[in-house]
């Protein structure tokens, strides 16, 4: 007993927040999947294709003002790109000063054609850094979500949770903003804070005006991703009470997927069948279906291209959570 | 579902805690509350049945967190249908089961349990510690949970249950796995709770003499069905007044003597006897038919019926009844077929 006991003590301190209360399951959710190391390590390790990103921006930005770059690149640019590049080239409008000095006009035809093109090139960058760093939030929800809830079966937490002013929805987006958290960390802030960078190190805060979708692109492609996936995880964690068979489940998934899409590709080239059909197996892999909504995201390819692949990720998504919904509320119905 | 802000507070409503009428669950096939209907007054009340005679199901209900099938209920002047949240704002939730969350320590999941509840950070954190230092929680507190004692454990519950100091605290086997020192001082903690601070308790338990020393009511559950529901000092009331005398000397003549003056033994054990006393004046007819036996009297008191023989007896009426509607519906059956 404490060395002044007072008893017990009412307490009149008002309730203020309850609406955004769940948010306390993401966070302890998040501190306690902090604690692994290996989640330390490949948060770290993510941190990496972001700085490809910061670095392609930097040079993509100030290419056009290296002396003795313009000359290099514009004949080389011009081989690649043929009309293209000629009718960008064409459009220049030189200054006197310029047709005084020929010298300078490389430079104005490589600027123009930088400007021309930033936003499709940054967002080719940016759904290239989407589309590696892919491979390692597939990993790192692989650490965290089999144990999110699997474990609240397992310890009977549930009733702690569910005896409180917490609904199963609001419990299973805590349990969802959790692993978001870690998908912000390590796809959307990188991207974004590159996107900064990028604008920083060009020649003007004009870019702003030809790239200002891009942030939302980021964003959009991390709802993309984080929805269907989340759902996905949490779904299989709730399946079991034993996080292994959940992270079995979760990297099954993606591996069995992923190869069998790879081994039936290679089959259908071999026999030399239409490529037409080719996409119909890339319903088998979630990794590429993500890939090509990606594509959309950013602008690559258009809607009609990607449709079915879209409507893929919202089956999944619908599925996992009503499957999630139903075993969530299990424990608590019988 | 109603916001427990804009609710009226919870005592303010009602001077009953529970209030239920004609409640009914049923399960598929499996009725699990049967036309449930009781009032539950302030104070401490124990909930008592056998396993599997409905006592989960019906704070589930109670919580908010299962439908009933039929009937209606108020928690706290809230509808059980409607204000689930705002229920569970204002109640303390014990479980029996050994729950936790995995990778914290005691008091984070006091804290936790705080700002489920809206709290803000810092002062359920505060909070966290108080309640902690109320449930005898001292140092091990820091420690992860699992690595926590039966005991400790419990300790955690209650604390966690009491953080947000309800209006209402249901327990569910509160004492099971303590120690007696631990149980004598937790039995203590619950009646301070209700004494002093207002705070009402419904304890579900079969744990019989926990139920008689601190609680002022009982509700004996069977089948799903409440057979008993009153004062403690009214279940412990014989259904015949009797008085309870012990004697000293040739047992046996003094049990013919007693027979022979027309009055009924409704209990006999050794020295012990249960003797019926309708008109409430059979003390003064004992002595001398004591005398007349030629033994001694050395206790004469009202006889009580103990908590087990109330609980015994209920279950058994619900078991009789139970097997008499098998029994009729096993007759229907034939006679349909």
């Amino acid at each position: 007993m404490a060395m002044h006991d007072l008893g017990y003590r009412n307490w009149d301190e008002e309730a203020r927040y309850q609406k955004t209360s769940w948010l306390h399951i993401s966070r302890y959710g998040a501190r306690l999947a902090w604690k692994s190391l290996w989640l330390k390590r490949l948060v770290l390790f993510s941190f990496f294709p972001a700085v490809f990103l910061a670095v392609f921006f930097f040079l993509y930005e100030q290419v056009a003002s290296w002396p003795g770059i313009a000359e290099m690149l514009v004949p080389a640019i011009a081989s690649v790109e043929g009309e293209d590049f000629i009718e960008v080239a064409s459009a220049v409008q030189l200054t006197r000063e310029e047709i005084q000095n020929p010298s300078e006009i490389p430079k104005k035809i490589l600027q123009t054609y930088v400007n021309e093109k930033r936003p499709v090139y940054w967002s080719q960058m940016v759904y290239y850094f989407f589309a590696r760093a892919l491979g390692l939030v597939i990993l790192i929800f692989g650490l965290i979500s089999p144990r999110l809830i699997s474990r609240d079966v397992q310890s009977r937490a549930f009733l702690l949770y569910f005896s409180r002013p917490i609904t199963p929805f609001q419990y299973v987006l805590g349990k969802l903003v959790t692993i978001w958290l870690f998908l912000v960390l390590v796809f959307t802030l990188p991207a974004l804070f590159s996107y900064l960078l990028g604008v920083l190190v060009s020649p003007s805060l004009a870019v702003l005006l030809s790239t200002w979708l891009l942030p939302f692109r980021i964003l959009a492609a991390t709802f993309l991703i984080a929805l269907p996936t989340g759902l996905l995880a949490l779904c299989l964690s709730s399946l079991v009470q034993e996080a292994r068979y959940a992270s079995f489940a979760w990297f099954a998934i993606w591996i069995v997927g992923y190869a069998s899409y790879r081994i039936l590709l290679a089959t259908q080239i071999s026999t030399a069948a239409s490529t037409a059909s080719l996409t119909t197996y890339t319903f088998i892999s979630i990794y590429d279906v993500i890939h090509q909504n990606l594509q959309w995201v950013f602008g690559l390819v258009s809607f009609d291209t990607i449709k079915w692949f879209f409507l893929e990720l919202v089956a999944i998504s619908v599925i996992s959570y009503l499957i999630l919904m139903r075993r969530v509320t299990a424990p608590i119905r019988i | 579902m109603a916001d427990a802000s804009v609710l009226p507070p919870a005592t303010a409503i009602s001077s009953s805690v529970i209030e239920l009428s004609g409640l009914s669950k049923n399960f598929g096939q499996v009725q699990a509350l049967r036309d449930v209907s009781l009032s539950v007054p302030a104070g401490i009340t124990g909930l008592l049945g056998p396993n599997g005679s409905g006592k989960s199901t019906m704070i589930k209900i109670l919580l908010g967190l299962v439908q009933a099938s039929s009937g209606h209920g108020t928690v706290l002047g809230r509808d059980i249908y409607r204000d689930g949240k705002a229920i569970r704002a204002d109640v303390g939730f014990m479980p029996e089961d050994d729950c936790y969350i995995s990778g914290i320590s005691g008091v984070e999941m006091v804290h936790f349990a705080a700002c489920l509840n809206g709290y803000p950070s810092a002062e359920a954190l505060r909070r966290a510690h108080e309640v902690l230092d109320y449930c005898g929680a001292e140092e091990e507190r820091y420690r992860e949970v699992d690595t926590y004692s039966t005991g400790m454990r419990q300790k955690l519950k209650f604390a966690q249950a009491l953080v947000h100091d309800p209006a209402l605290l249901i327990l569910d086997e509160p004492t099971s796995g303590l120690d007696p020192d631990e149980r004598q001082l937790l039995l203590k903690r619950i009646s301070s709770l209700a004494e002093k601070s207002n705070i009402s308790v419904l304890i579900s338990t079969h744990i019989l003499p926990d139920v008689q020393q601190i609680c002022d009511q009982a509700i004996v559950i069977a089948t799903g069905e409440v057979r008993r529901a009153d004062s403690i000092e009214n279940l412990n009331r014989p259904t015949i007044p009797s008085i309870e005398i012990r004697v000293v000397g040739d047992v046996a003549v003094f049990h013919d003597t007693v027979l022979a003056a027309g009055i009924e033994v409704m209990e006999t054990s050794e020295d012990r006897f249960v003797l019926a006393d309708p008109h409430g004046s059979l003390a003064e007819q004992v002595w001398p038919l004591a005398r007349q036996a030629d033994v001694g009297i050395r206790s004469l008191v009202p006889a009580r019926t103990s908590l087990d023989d109330v609980f015994l007896q209920a279950v058994q009426e619900a078991q009789v009844v139970e097997e008499a509607q098998v029994v009729e519906e096993g007759g229907g059956n034939d006679g349909n077929a």
